[in-house]
């Protein structure tokens, strides 16, 4: 979407305060997941404080984009399993797209879909590949699921400056 | 007292450097763009890095002396002044330069008076922002078409008022009101600012009257208008006016509508792309999307995986975590990151070299380092030393911190702004 695409450039502009609301965001979400007064697990902790930044982070962006609201569907709903899977779905899509790769390159080499020539096949191929590619980033992205590529990059765009005024905002909280 | 002296004199050097910036920038805008002060330019820029109560004058001077009181008071001020001038150079710390340029042209950098008043309000509605962004992402992209140095200073007053209210995050539905009237206030400027589109225009005007119906299709009259007017245009047979965009064809291109809308759809991808480009560091050279989205993924993994490391960090440092949440939400970092998250894009950088040489274990890297850091690890190695623990951290940023910024801001101010900003994400 259009939006998405200069709000990285008025976000960083006011990421001050963009900043400022995930940090408050998140101090209201530690203290209010009681992270600071009991005793919890080393994990759970962890777990907590996360759940909180994540939390902090889709409020502080508001319901636009499409990541933020399913960012907060998933930590309402699906917590525990979205956990459970962020992690080996990393692992898993990268490895995966580079074996599927290498496996569709070896088939298609010798075998192009309906045209003869060399070149064809090298496009197929490159279309594969951001296929693959693109995939992956769905599962990335929160919310990614749905989109087709051209919002999803828009997402991309406005999901990847988020994170990283979260993780500044987090960097100030843990650095002072 | 001595922090208080530095301070000045480093603030006025940088002033100095943090001056010519802006100006070079100027420089590519018409005239009557530049005619704004440029002290009036800075000083939007640091209202926006600061709270409004702390950063309420308007001379740069005074702005300085303001925050260099505060500073000795607070005993954390040496951030405070970094960002007087760092606005002009951090504000583009986590900006890649690309975006600053584009910035620039589209004026979206608070120049222009209103801005200043603008920056004062927090939080702003959902609904606002939203035309803000829609507006500022049609500025954006238009601009990124064209080289909009016509159409800065018009942008710039508009722009201004919408951006800096919004500066909270929200970019909402693009609402077609939005982005209509920023065409309208566009189109008229336009007009006057170029000969050479004149003809174009009629069929500008008649795109101002459409309501797009599809999503994210707002963009596509600027952008064809852009291209258009490159290319020369062949008329198009797109349908009626009131639900469709207006597209046209390009010289030797097919006018089927099929092949149009997936034109459309391209050029929307690259547009798209070419942003990510700017906002994933170390990706100007790449080219094509399967790489350009595999340094997406590398990023965007990174920074999930940025942020596990802090919390897993936040965790172990629980003791005082208690200590200091009651403290923060009462008191003074939340009033700090106004103050010092003009220099977050700064302090985040003057610690990532500290975070390695302190805790590598608990690092682990992204993609490459940006060329920036290098500058800032040798000066605190130079300044510091090898400090452990968190606690020592903030003191040794503490003591060196003038003295660092006196030595950061030459390299800064020379080329570094062009260099890539938005790599601080990789530090870690």
């Amino acid at each position: 979407m259009l939006m998405y695409a200069s709000p990285s450039l008025s976000m960083l502009q006011g990421s001050k305060q963009f900043k400022h609301a995930i940090l408050k965001n998140l101090l209201l979400g530690l203290r209010k997941g009681g992270v600071a007064s009991r005793d919890m697990s080393f994990h759970e902790r962890k777990n907590a404080i996360r759940h909180a930044a994540d939390a902090a982070l889709a409020t502080a962006r508001g319901v636009a984009p499409c990541w933020s609201r399913s960012l907060t569907a998933e930590l309402s709903h699906g917590r525990h399993l979205r956990h459970a899977k962020s992690r080996p779905s990393e692992c898993k899509s990268r490895s995966k797209m580079v074996c599927k790769n290498k496996i569709l390159r070896r088939s298609l080499r010798p075998r192009p879909k309906s045209k003869a020539t060399a070149k064809a096949a090298r496009v197929v191929v490159a279309r594969t590949m951001v296929r693959r590619r693109a995939r992956a980033l769905r599962e990335i992205v929160p919310g990614g699921r749905g989109m087709d590529e051209c919002t999803l990059l828009g997402e991309t765009l406005d999901y990847a400056v988020s994170l990283k005024a979260q993780v500044d905002a987090m960097q100030l909280l843990c650095y002072c | 007292m001595d922090m208080n002296e530095s301070n000045e004199k480093g603030m006025e050097s940088n002033a100095s450097s943090g001056a010519g910036i802006p100006v070079e920038w100027q420089c590519q805008f018409s005239a009557a763009y530049a005619s704004c002060p440029p002290a009036q330019q800075h000083a939007p820029m640091m209202d926006s890095f600061a709270s409004a109560g702390l950063w309420a004058s308007t001379s740069q001077a005074m702005a300085f002396s303001d925050v260099s009181t505060m500073s000795a008071a607070r005993g954390r001020g040496f951030l405070a002044p970094v960002p007087g001038f760092l606005p002009q150079s951090l504000g583009h710390f986590p900006v890649d330069s690309g975006f600053i340029e584009r910035a620039a042209r589209a004026s979206c950098f608070g120049g222009g008076g209103g801005v200043m008043g603008a920056y004062a309000g927090f939080g702003a509605a959902d609904q606002t922002m939203n035309n803000a962004f829609s507006g500022s992402s049609e500025a954006l992209l238009d601009h990124q078409r064209k080289n909009g140095n016509e159409k800065a200073e018009p942008e710039l007053g508009r722009n201004g008022h919408d951006d800096v209210p919004s500066s909270e995050v929200a970019g909402g539905d693009c609402s077609s009101k939005g982005t209509s009237d920023s065409k309208k206030r566009r189109r008229p400027n336009e007009m006057g600012a170029d000969q050479v589109q004149s003809s174009h225009l009629p069929a500008d005007s008649a795109n101002e009257s459409v309501h797009s119906k599809d999503k994210g299709e707002e963009s596509s009259p600027a952008t064809t208008t852009g291209k258009s007017k490159g290319k020369g245009a062949k008329e198009t047979s797109e349908s009626q006016k009131e639900e469709y965009i207006h597209v046209r064809a390009r010289r030797g291109q097919a006018t089927n509508s099929h092949s149009l809308a997936e034109r459309l759809r391209r050029e929307k991808i690259s547009e798209r792309m070419k942003l990510l480009q700017d906002l994933v560091p170390g990706c100007s050279k790449v080219t094509g999307k399967a790489v350009m989205l595999d340094e997406i993924i590398n990023y965007v993994q990174s920074l999930q995986r940025q942020v596990e490391f802090l919390s897993m960090k936040l965790a172990t440092v629980n003791p005082r975590l208690d200590l200091n949440i009651e403290g923060l939400l009462s008191k003074d970092l939340l009033r700090f990151p106004g103050v010092s998250s003009s220099s977050i894009g700064f302090s985040p950088e003057m610690m990532h070299p500290q975070l390695q040489l302190s805790q590598p274990g608990l690092i682990q890297g992204g993609a490459a380092g940006m060329a920036n850091p290098d500058v800032f690890r040798r000066i605190i190695h130079a300044q510091l030393g090898a400090k452990d623990g968190s606690q020592q951290m903030p003191h040794a940023l503490n003591g060196s911190f003038s003295d660092v910024t006196q030595m950061a801001y030459p390299s800064l101010g020379s080329q570094d702004l062009s260099i890539r900003p938005s790599q601080d994400g990789f530090q870690m």
